[in-house]
């Protein structure tokens, strides 16, 4: 008999980046990458499982924009068109590292490895891979759940209607998409915010997660710390992430994912390689970017990279899962020796780690379930649907508002780089609000007209933008994505107020900023009629 | 904060501020060492936002004399140049000012608020009937506090702010309710309100004093799940203290949220580097339906019967036989050419 449960939680998230008007556009990579390298991997792990007869439960966000990212017959074709290139690139790979076997091996690993990605991709999901996710469901080994609508931070939002139509159009898109309503969802960023939760009961959500101290300082004082789920007093669950588990994953400096034996991120051929050579595969301006193929392990400290062993990684990925395992272990019977129920482990983490920034991630949890199957007693995956079900009673606590950010709370999103869109973003927010409630049955062209002022609206709310501005990757980017949304709603809003809509820039904008096709304004209306038609359909789902 | 309002705060709450100021050795100081450095360094952080605010303020002189540029490149970096969006775009710049009189409180932290202010046309022509000019009327920030538990009196504080700035970060303290005005002094010295806020409670920054007695746990054994969260190496250090330290190291959406946010960043140490790599490239033609191979592997022929062959070329030598033969197979033809390759 187990004497506790490990909750394994994966955030798959994208922002929604999709560019019609530009033939190639650097940043729809990011879409391809994690397919090729996070999503069809994890898939396969958890079909091999499944295949094996091992039973596991885990549960996974898929976030609406990545689902509608997923439904796009654009992108699906131009993913297509993507891994075919990288196919060919592997093939000569293979021909030009012929002299060098340490190279020459993973060049053959990484033309099955796409091959294999364009054969599930395009045979055996028929291009949408929303597909597997949603057998893998049906079958009761993952729980999906959602997030908000686009990813928009919560606990930075001033409407209380902007809150709630993140949640209410991201519960309706994914019961759409994966067949079931959600029965949990994972809060942006983890953003949660004293009161949010009500909305969440609104949608028939019955659990959301926050990070350690969303729990450990919630009031009254949580008897079982992080390590069982509160009610709030709206009545929906808080999970609270364990610290001491996201950090053997996620620390760059401690985690696994820094072993010397595994693959090195920053050295790929696409920066590596001779220019002429590489140049059909980077983007097409010349600026080298990453490919996918990489050749090296990390090594060390160095400049001086040695080639990278499948075989040292594999073995290592082995030892750390056991020894992920062994931890759980120990920390179940330690928090037995003391507390008078089965605790719960909460270890969340972004999907894209896996197999995009550690490559042996997909390894790593292939390894780690099948230990915890066949190798011990102490520990149970569960999801928190399992465990509400075991545990329906908990004590009734409000989590303090928290974030996983860097420092817990909204400084991630709240800073000088990125403080300046909030005044455009509540102002965009509450003339939306205005809108919904002056226009309740708009038809025509005003719908539409309407419609896309709220795809604008959300699509500028993603916490993407404001985490690139801080972390300043790509930020001219982001800046451009927030002023693009922003600018497009506020002309939406004038020609709407003015009744004189340009019929051909609302065409062109629904084909560029085309997410949530069947999206209705009207989630945006503070009037209670459509709040609860809404409760009706989450409830009666 | 003036050294009053430091001295009436209890050494934990001291400490905190501490760390949000990045004080060094804080933990080892006395009450009134922490005092006294955190007095200094408020004295600099205020006296760098002044300048900062000053800097803005040239800025934006400077970008209206220049002449309109499309919306994309505001605030842009000169990276941007490589892609630039179809010209309609341009219609809708995002207005600076959105003719409205209102102020809005966000909460950064357990310490910390940002507000952001507007002022319509009218107001502005308000305080100009005042003072002159509009900006020259004091604007202030009247900051309301009460207790989360209720009971206290509402007390306030204000905080100054230059016209030319349009938000400000407040200090402020956890598990507290606030609620701002936004406002300006008449030359009579009173107090005329804008607009007021929404109200915010900021986020305890420790474990709550409320208790269940349904749900008591002993406090020794809390204190073992606590430590569990917080970080091991901080020792001694207050339970919140260790906690917060853990939750500084990178390990959520800082460290990987987004694809394009590399988890450890390449070594970034500055030094000057050669790489150097060899490639040889085997080229030639034949009889477009011949067979061509190079060291015993296939090689495709182009429609013309040329080829091209790149190899990757480590040190060593290497016998490269080539070998074409006839689609009937009757004629075959090899050249090996030989090739050595040495580093020094």
């Amino acid at each position: 008999m187990e004497k506790g449960y490990l909750c394994l939680v994966l955030h798959a998230h994208l922002p929604y980046i999709r560019h019609p008007e530009y033939e190639h556009f650097l940043e729809e990579k990011w879409l391809f990458e994690a397919i090729t390298e996070t999503y069809i991997p994890l898939l396969r792990v958890f079909e091999k499982l499944a295949d094996d007869g091992i039973k596991f439960r885990l549960t996974m966000s898929l976030t609406p924009p990545l689902l509608s990212m997923f439904n796009d017959g654009l992108l699906q074709d131009r993913y297509l068109r993507h891994i075919e290139k990288l196919i060919e690139l592997a093939e000569k790979e293979i021909e030009r590292t012929r002299w060098q076997p340490e190279f020459n091996r993973m060049a053959n690993y990484y033309r099955d490895q796409f091959s294999f990605a364009r054969w599930y991709f395009a045979e055996k999901c028929g291009k949408n891979l929303i597909t597997p996710f949603r057998r893998l469901q049906d079958e009761g080994y993952l729980e999906l759940i959602t997030c908000g609508a686009t990813h928009g931070y919560l606990p930075l939002m001033l409407q209380r209607e902007a809150v709630r139509a993140q949640i209410h159009y991201a519960v309706e898109y994914h019961t759409r998409c994966c067949g079931q309503p959600p029965r949990g969802i994972w809060l942006p960023e983890c953003g949660y915010q004293p009161g949010d939760d009500q909305i969440l009961r609104e949608y028939g959500l019955r659990y959301f997660f926050t990070d350690a101290h969303g729990i450990l300082h919630a009031s009254p004082r949580p008897k079982y710390g992080n390590f069982a789920p509160v009610y709030c007093p709206s009545g929906v669950a808080a999970f609270g992430r364990d610290l001491e588990s996201s950090k053997q994953v996620w620390s760059a400096n401690e985690g696994y994912p820094g072993d010397y034996d595994y693959r090195e991120f920053y050295r790929d051929i696409g920066y590596d390689l001779e220019f002429d050579y590489i140049r059909p595969y980077i983007d097409p301006s010349g600026l080298r970017i990453n490919t996918g193929i990489k050749y090296y392990r990390i090594t060390g400290r160095t400049h001086d990279k040695q080639p990278y062993n499948p075989d040292w990684a594999r073995e290592k990925a082995a030892n750390h899962a056991g020894n992920f395992m062994f931890n759980r272990e120990k920390q179940i019977e330690y928090l037995a020796s003391f507390l008078d129920r089965k605790p719960v482990i909460v270890s969340p983490y972004d999907a894209e780690l896996f197999g995009h920034w550690w490559f042996e991630g997909p390894q790593w949890l292939d390894f780690l379930i099948r230990k915890l199957y066949y190798d011990q007693q102490t520990i149970k995956l569960v999801t928190p649907s399992d465990y509400l079900t075991m545990y329906p009673r908990n004590q009734v606590s409000t989590p303090s508002l928290s974030s996983w950010g860097y420092k817990g709370y909204n400084e991630v999103w709240l800073e000088g780089s990125n403080d300046w869109i909030y005044r455009h973003l509540h102002y965009a927010a509450q003339r939306m609000v205005e809108l919904a409630d002056t226009y309740p049955e708009a038809t025509g062209i005003f719908r539409r007209a309407l419609n896309q002022a709220a795809r604008e609206l959300l699509l500028a709310q993603s916490s993407d933008w404001a985490f690139i501005m801080k972390t300043g990757t790509v930020v001219p980017y982001a800046v451009r994505r927030t002023q693009s949304h922003i600018g497009r709603f506020l002309g939406l809003y004038a020609q709407i107020k003015e009744n004189r809509i340009n019929q051909n820039w609302l065409q062109e904008l629904e084909a560029k900023d085309n997410i949530f096709p069947d999206l209705d304004y009207r989630i945006y209306s503070s009037a209670d009629r459509i709040k609860r038609k809404v409760e009706n359909l989450a409830f009666a789902l | 904060m003036t050294l009053e309002e430091l001295a009436k705060k209890t050494k934990n709450e001291l400490l905190s501020l501490a760390r949000e100021l990045k004080i060094k050795n804080r933990s080892k100081m006395t009450k009134e060492q922490l005092i006294e450095s955190l007095n200094t360094v408020q004295t600099k952080v205020k006296a760098k936002n002044e300048t900062s605010i000053q800097a803005e303020v040239e800025a934006k002189k400077i970008t209206l004399k220049q002449p309109p540029e499309p919306i994309y490149s505001v605030g842009l970096s000169t990276q941007e140049t490589y892609r630039t969006e179809p010209l309609e775009e341009v219609r809708f710049p995002l207005p600076s000012s959105y003719n409205e009189t209102k102020i809005a409180l966000l909460i950064r932290d357990p310490y910390w608020l940002y507000a952001y202010w507007d002022l319509s046309r009218e107001t502005k022509e308000q305080m100009k009937k005042d003072y002159g000019a509009w900006e020259r009327a004091p604007l202030t920030l009247r900051v309301w506090v009460e207790q989360e538990t209720g009971g206290s009196e509402p007390v306030f504080f204000d905080a100054s702010v230059h016209s030319s700035t349009n938000n400000w970060y407040l200090n402020v303290h956890p598990n507290r309710r606030y609620t701002a005005e936004l406002g300006y002094f008449s030359p009579m010295g009173k107090f005329i309100c804008l607009a007021r806020s929404n109200t915010v409670t900021t986020p305890r920054a420790t474990v709550s004093e409320v208790i269940d007695e349904e749900w008591m746990i002993i406090e020794e054994d809390f204190r073992r799940l606590y430590r569990l969260a917080g970080d091991p190496q901080s020792g001694s250090v207050e339970l919140a203290e260790s906690l917060l330290k853990r939750l500084e190291q990178e390990m959520g959406s800082g460290a990987v949220s987004s694809i394009s946010s590399p988890f450890g960043q390449p070594p970034a140490e500055r030094r000057f580097w050669l790489v150097l790599n060899t490639e040889l490239i085997v080229y030639g033609a034949t009889e477009p339906d011949a067979k061509l191979c190079l060291d015993g592997q296939p090689v495709a022929l182009r429609a013309d019967g040329s080829f091209t062959v790149r190899l990757a070329l480590p040190d060593g030598v290497r016998r490269i036989p080539v070998t074409a033969r006839s689609r009937d197979g009757k004629d075959e033809i090899t050249i090996t050419p030989v090739v050595t390759k040495e580093t020094y």
